[in-house]
C-alpha cells in the first residue's frame, strides 16, 4: 500500500462514528433531529387518532422509532402525515423494542411537511397505568436559501 | 444521489482526528434540573459531534424523571421536547453528524440530576460525565500532523497487550482531595501501528471491566490529548461482558483511527476512581490494530 492512499476510517466502529457523508437532496440541507411523543395511559386505554406535530421550520424525514420508555407493555400503530397507516393492524411494543443507537428502522424514510403530523394509535395492554415515550428519530431537512 | 454506504470524505483542505468533549458533572447537585449547561469548545478546531454517550451517569433513571436534551451548534434543540427533555440513553449517536465552529459551544439540560457514583464508605467517588464523541476539523493549512507512514508497507493484525496496575485511591487518604492521574506509556518499538480500538479487562474477569473504576485521558504520539477531561473507562472500552451481550456504551475510540509511529508511544493518564478498600486492582488493557510492516 503506498504511503499516501489510505483512508483513515476505523473498520471496527459504527459507521456513524465515522461519520456519514452529506445525502442532503440538492437545494436542502439535513439536520439531526427527533420528535418525542409522551402519553400516560390509563388501564386498558385505547388512544386512536393522536398525533406528534411537526414543526413549521422544516420537513422531516422520519427514519427511525425508539421505543424509550414504558412501564407496561402497549400496542401501537402510526400513520404518516396523510392518515396512512403503515401497518395494517397494532404494533406489539415488544416487537419495536430497540434503543436510540439501534432504534426500529423506518425504511424508506416517510417524508413529514413542515407543520404536518405523524399519526398514532395507542393501547395499553398492561392492564394498569401505563408510562409511555416513543421518540421519531429522523432528519429535519431545511431548504436552503438559493438567492434571488 | 449520494450513496451513504460511500466512506466518509473529509472535506478537502482539512484533516479530522478523534477527540472527546467531556462535561464532568460531579460539581453538579443530585435532584436538581438544570437548563443551558455550556460546554465551550477549546477554540483550537472546529468539532464534529458524532455520538454522546452516559447521560445516564449523570440523570436519575427514566422512571424517576431524569431526562435531557441538547442544542446545536446554532442553539436549536436536537430533540423535541424542549422543556421536558427526553428519557436518556447510554449511548445517543448524531446522525447526521453536528458541526460546531471552534468558538461555539454544546448546550445542554438535565432534569433530575443523580450522580453516576462508586459508593465508598466515605466520599463517594463520581463518575458523572457525559463524552461528546467526534471529532476535530484542522485546517491542511494548520500544519498540524498527519497520518501517514513514510514507507511501503502491508498491514498485519496486531494487539499490544498492557498491564495496568491502579495502586491509589480516588482521593488522597483520609481526604477528599483527588489524586493526580498516573501515566501509563505503552511504546511502539517495532513499525507503525494503527489504533483501532481499546478492550479493557479485569485481571482474572471472565468479561470484560463493566464498572467504571477508573477514567482515561488518551494522547495522540504528539502527546496532544484525545479529551479534554478524562473519559471513564466504559464510555470507549470495547469488550463484552458476556458473549451475548454488547459493550454498555457502545463505543469505539479512537474514530477514525489514529496512527502511531515507531518510536512513538501510546500515553495515557489514568485517573483512579476506587475506593481505598478496593486498591491495589490489576487490569488488561488491549490495544488493537493494524500494524505497518515494511515491505
Amino acid at each position: 500500500m503506498s504511503p499516501s492512499s489510505k483512508l483513515l476510517l476505523n473498520p471496527y466502529a459504527p459507521p456513524a462514528y465515522n461519520g456519514f457523508n452529506d445525502a442532503s437532496p440538492l437545494g436542502f440541507i439535513d439536520v439531526d433531529f427527533t420528535y418525542p411523543y409522551d402519553v400516560t395511559l390509563t388501564a386498558n386505554q385505547f388512544l386512536r387518532d393522536q398525533s406528534i406535530s411537526t414543526t413549521n421550520d422544516a420537513d422531516f424525514s422520519w427514519r427511525g422509532i425508539v421505543s424509550a420508555f414504558s412501564t407496561g407493555p402497549f400496542n401501537i400503530r402510526f400513520a404518516d402525515s396523510q392518515g396512512y397507516h403503515i401497518s395494517n393492524g397494532m404494533i406489539v411494543s415488544a416487537n419495536i423494542l430497540g434503543d436510540a443507537a439501534s432504534p426500529f428502522p423506518v425504511f424508506p424514510e416517510i417524508l413529514i411537511p413542515a407543520g404536518g403530523r405523524i399519526g398514532i394509535d395507542i393501547q395499553d395492554t398492561s392492564g394498569n397505568t401505563n408510562v409511555i415515550e416513543i421518540l421519531c428519530r429522523g432528519v429535519k431537512r431545511y431548504r436552503i436559501n438559493q438567492g434571488a | 444521489m449520494k450513496l451513504l454506504e460511500q466512506s466518509y470524505i473529509t472535506p478537502v483542505g482539512y484533516r479530522d482526528f478523534p477527540f472527546a468533549y467531556v462535561y464532568d458533572g460531579s460539581g453538579l447537585t443530585d435532584a436538581t434540573t438544570y437548563q443551558d449547561i455550556q460546554i465551550p469548545l477549546q477554540g483550537d478546531s472546529d468539532f464534529i459531534l458524532r455520538h454522546i454517550a452516559g447521560v445516564t451517569n449523570v440523570v436519575n433513571t427514566a422512571a424517576l424523571g431524569g431526562k435531557w436534551n441538547f442544542k446545536g451548534h446554532s442553539r436549536q434543540y436536537a430533540i423535541g421536547n424542549q422543556s421536558t427533555g427526553i428519557v436518556a440513553f447510554p449511548n445517543w449517536p448524531v446522525v447526521p453528524e453536528k458541526k460546531f465552529a471552534y468558538n461555539e459551544s454544546i448546550w445542554i439540560d438535565l432534569y433530575n440530576v443523580l450522580r453516576g457514583n462508586n459508593a465508598c464508605s466515605g466520599t463517594p467517588v463520581y463518575f458523572s460525565s457525559i463524552a461528546f464523541f467526534g471529532v476535530k476539523r484542522f485546517r491542511d493549512a494548520a500544519g498540524y500532523r498527519t497520518q501517514q507512514t513514510n514507507y511501503r508497507y502491508k498491514e498485519m493484525t496486531q494487539r499490544w497487550e498492557f498491564s495496568l496496575t491502579i495502586n491509589q485511591p480516588a482521593y488522597a487518604t483520609g481526604t477528599t482531595t483527588p489524586n493526580p492521574p498516573q501515566r501509563f506509556i505503552q511504546l511502539m518499538d517495532n513499525f507503525d501501528f494503527e489504533l483501532l480500538r481499546i478492550s479493557i479487562g479485569q485481571n482474572g474477569s471472565t468479561g470484560t471491566l463493566q464498572t467504571q473504576d477508573f477514567s482515561v485521558t488518551l494522547y495522540d504520539p504528539n502527546m496532544h490529548q484525545l479529551s479534554n477531561n478524562p473519559i471513564p473507562q466504559g464510555y470507549f472500552n470495547t469488550g463484552k461482558p458476556t458473549p451475548q451481550t454488547q459493550p454498555a456504551y457502545q463505543g469505539c475510540f479512537p474514530v477514525p483511527s489514529l496512527v502511531y509511529p515507531a518510536g512513538s508511544s501510546i500515553t495515557m493518564d489514568v485517573t483512579s476512581l476506587l475506593c481505598p478498600a478496593q486498591v491495589p486492582q490489576t487490569y488488561d488493557v488491549s490495544f488493537e490494530g493494524i500494524w505497518r510492516l515494511p515491505c
